[in-house]
């Protein structure tokens, strides 16, 4: 009887203690008990690295981290209305672009505090442009930079190094067969290549993304940024800075809309119907033009299985001009060098918190765990993140991308594609003020109309311009311009 | 008396439990976001410095905005293109398919379950569907349409081609919601005229457009009504298919709404969406009044 008591009683302690020993197992994880919620855009790209990663947090916490996903469209309107409202999610991973709307709305946390307090998120180590520029708004760092996002130039490599093709190229044009360096050499590149048989297969010019509701504003903006910005990213090629009257039917975007319509000519007929989906697909999985225009995912889908450009692809900085547009005089201008304005397109994926969130530390932490250099490094070797480099760690290895699945010298050659534009002291920061979402639906309107032909290249600009004043005028001209001044770092005019 | 009174006073507070949850329902439901859809159309919304959405009463500007607006004109155009086209199309085709389905011909429940699926099948998923089978370069379609030469026309940069395009999805996805109402009405339909008519001769056209067309009148004003009400929220086909392009040519007020809600203009998209509401009702009550009457008086 004893014994048995005795066995039940050491049973009793064994278990007792077991569960003490769990709960203060669990008591060591920081964040134990604490649920914090994160929407953002299921593409699947930047929710899937997202998802994979809030398992990893949680297991290191004790935090359960819960991902929100909606469509493209409805994020920005989604983000708004909780954060007005139903404050139900703790942070949002959107573009830096709507930082207007959500900072001077009062909506987000500044982060600068915790930043600090978190030397493994390696702040340092994001490039620059990021880091001061779309980081940040009126002075404070708002976001978490994950993706490094601006535009490049994709071209087809094995023909560029093809000898036949390089030696009738310099006959028809006169000068060498390289990475294009102007938008004149990247049109004559594309008419050269337009119905040349690759691989027993006729191949177009160019692929870009022309369709309406999808990427072409930011397109247009990236074949105008060299003609109309060229005294460095404070300069902004969107408005004037002095009385945010719309640079958007200037000669530089005139030009820039002619030669990108002039461009159908070497692209698929179908064209028009192009987002990025379609301008991705069509290079690296369909091989079916010689040149694209894109973000850095191009770069990282190159290493998919169904690959066919892996091996052959050549990347460079978006090309520049010989000259430029004085906004100031009135006339084009020979540049004294090729003028490269890369334009940082969308601004990049970036999370930011809540300010009404509950548990503001927990949510910065996820957020800086997702973007540290152990995560970051290897998500932006993946294609199906969405991410792009944007830390000097990332330009560091390009073994990263080779054990990912990369050509060697593509891997070389798009990381010294994006370095250089990283580097360039010249780049185009997207518009940031509180409407951006009206300003680009304008633009994508006016866009389309001037590539389908319903308009000319500059009427369509001047009914963008006069949307953009009617836009400018509600929303209170003097207050749009302090902001559009503030996000290039320029001081208030009062 | 006084129980009378009593029992009368028992009874309407029984009724009005009964009614309660209902009235509750529609209340929230319907009549509380009419209203305050109303009141923020007449709003103008912006985001104060640290102070979150603001709202200030501006009357019927945004009414008189929009009115002026000629991009909501053309989507208000393409609206009615859509819908009346469409409408007509699919009433075409439908009675046509509906007609078939009731001989007896080898494979009729195998085809009837077939022409239905499109309707089975999810708005966006439809559209999806049409936009893979519309693409004339790598479609299923592709190599008729490189056949016979439609291939490469510019299907994405003309208005009308664009225009054409969504008006093929619209029909194919819902035309089997006409079929299937109007293969229920014709099935319904007697026999006796039709033997008559047999006795004294009368051709098959002369039956359809004296006995068939006629007795089906209340059936295919009804749907049609249906059809016109409903077609006016068209949205999924234009926006996957064309995204609405090039320029405005197949935006329609709703997807034009669509697009103003996100820019997170609530404002003007709850205007736009009361501008649709007045559009619809008076061409249904013009539809129902002249047109659906008329047509009942003709079936006798």
């Amino acid at each position: 009887m004893n014994k048995k008591y005795i066995a039940f009683g050491a049973v009793g302690l064994l278990t007792a203690g077991l569960v003490l020993g769990v709960a203060q197992g669990q008591g060591a994880k920081k964040y134990a008990g604490k649920t914090i919620t994160i929407v953002t855009f299921d593409g699947p790209q930047i929710g899937e690295p997202l998802r994979r990663h809030a398992p990893e947090f949680e297991k290191l916490t004790g935090a359960k981290v819960n991902i929100v996903l909606t469509t493209f469209g409805d994020l920005f309107p989604r983000i708004l209305t909780d954060f007005q409202n139903a404050n139900s999610f703790d942070a949002a991973v959107f573009a830096p672009q709507w930082l207007g709307d959500y900072v001077s709305a009062g909506y987000l946390e500044p982060l600068d505090g915790y930043i600090k307090n978190a030397p493994e998120l390696k702040w340092n180590e994001i490039a620059p442009f990021f880091r001061e520029f779309s980081a940040t708004y009126a002075g404070k760092t708002y976001m978490v930079p994950f993706d490094g996002d601006f535009q490049m130039v994709y071209y087809r490599r094995d023909l560029w190094e093809n000898a036949a093709n390089r030696a009738a190229f310099r006959t028809k044009y006169g000068y060498q067969l390289a990475a294009p360096k102007t938008w004149a050499e990247y049109r004559d590149m594309a008419e050269f290549f337009n119905g040349k048989t690759v691989d027993g297969k006729k191949i177009y010019g160019a692929v870009e993304a022309m369709t309406r509701n999808a990427q072409s504003f930011w397109i247009l903006g990236s074949r105008a940024a060299a003609y109309m910005q060229y005294k460095g990213t404070a300069q902004g090629i969107f408005f004037d800075t002095n009385n945010m009257n719309p640079l958007i039917n200037e000669d530089g975007f005139v030009r820039a809309l002619t030669e990108w319509k002039d461009i159908q000519k070497f692209a698929p007929p179908n064209i028009l119907n192009y987002g990025t989906g379609e301008v991705r697909s069509g290079f690296t999985k369909a091989c079916e033009a010689a040149l694209a225009i894109d973000w850095g995912d191009i770069g990282s889908l190159s290493a998919d299985k169904d690959s066919c450009i892996k091996g052959k692809l050549g990347s460079t900085i978006l090309p520049g001009s010989k000259d430029y547009w004085d906004r100031d005089a009135n006339k084009w201008v020979t540049a004294p060098r090729i003028n490269y304005a890369p334009y940082a397109a969308f601004g990049g994926w970036s999370g930011a918190v809540n300010a009404k969130s509950k548990e503001k530390q927990a949510t910065f932490d996820f957020l800086s765990f997702v973007g540290q250099p152990a995560q970051s490094n290897e998500d932006v070797t993946i294609g199906i993140t969405g991410f792009n480099p944007y830390r000097t760690s990332h330009f560091a290895s390009p073994d990263l991308y080779v054990k990912a699945g990369m050509d060697a010298t593509d891997a070389k050659n798009y990381l010294n594609a994006i370095g250089s534009s990283l580097k360039n002291r010249n780049l185009v920061l997207d518009y940031r003020v509180p409407g951006a979402a009206r300003y680009q639906a304008a633009m994508d309107v006016g866009v389309s109309e001037a590539l389908s032909g319903q308009k000319t290249p500059k009427d369509a600009l001047d009914g963008i311009a006069a949307e953009w004043n009617k836009i400018t005028n509600e929303l209170g001209r003097q207050k749009q311009l302090n902001i559009y001044r503030q996000s290039l770092k320029l001081k208030s005019l009062q | 008396m006084k129980t009378t009174s009593t029992n009368n006073r028992n009874k309407t507070r029984s009724e009005l439990g009964f009614l309660l949850p209902a009235l509750v329902v529609v209340f929230v439901m319907s009549i509380f976001p009419l209203i305050s859809s109303l009141l923020l159309s007449m709003t103008k919304s912006s985001f104060s410095t640290g102070g979150g959405l603001q709202l200030e009463f501006v009357g019927f500007q945004n009414y008189s905005n929009l009115l002026s607006d000629a991009r909501f004109w053309g989507t208000l155009g393409n609206t009615l293109l859509f819908v009346f086209i469409g409408v007509a199309l699919q009433f075409g085709l439908g009675l046509g398919i509906a007609m078939l389905l009731t001989q007896k011909l080898f494979g009729q429940t195998f085809f009837r379950v077939l022409f239905l699926i499109p309707m089975m099948i999810t708005p966006v998923a439809v559209a999806y569907i049409m936009k893979m089978v519309l693409n004339f370069q790598i479609g299923p379609l592709a190599p008729i349409a490189k056949a016979l030469g439609f291939a490469d026309l510019p299907w994405f940069a003309d208005a009308n081609l664009s225009r054409l395009l969504v008006i093929v999805g619209d029909t194919w996805q819902w035309t089997p919601f006409v079929i299937i109402v109007l293969l229920a009405g014709l099935e319904a339909l007697p026999n006796e005229p039709y033997e008559a008519a047999q006795v004294e001769g009368a051709t098959p056209w002369q039956m359809f457009t004296q006995i068939t067309f006629p007795l089906l009148l209340p059936v295919s004003t009804g749907v049609v009504l249906i059809r016109l009400v409903e077609a006016f929220k068209i949205v999924d086909m234009p926006i996957v298919l064309t995204g609405g392009g090039p320029g405005i040519a197949t935006e329609t007020t709703s997807l034009f709404a669509y697009y103003t809600w996100r820019t997170f203009d609530q404002s003007k998209t709850a205007a736009i969406a009361y501008l649709l509401v007045v559009v619809v009702t008076i061409i249904g009550t013009l539809y129902n009044n002249i047109i659906r009457k008329r047509a009942l008086e003709v079936a006798g």
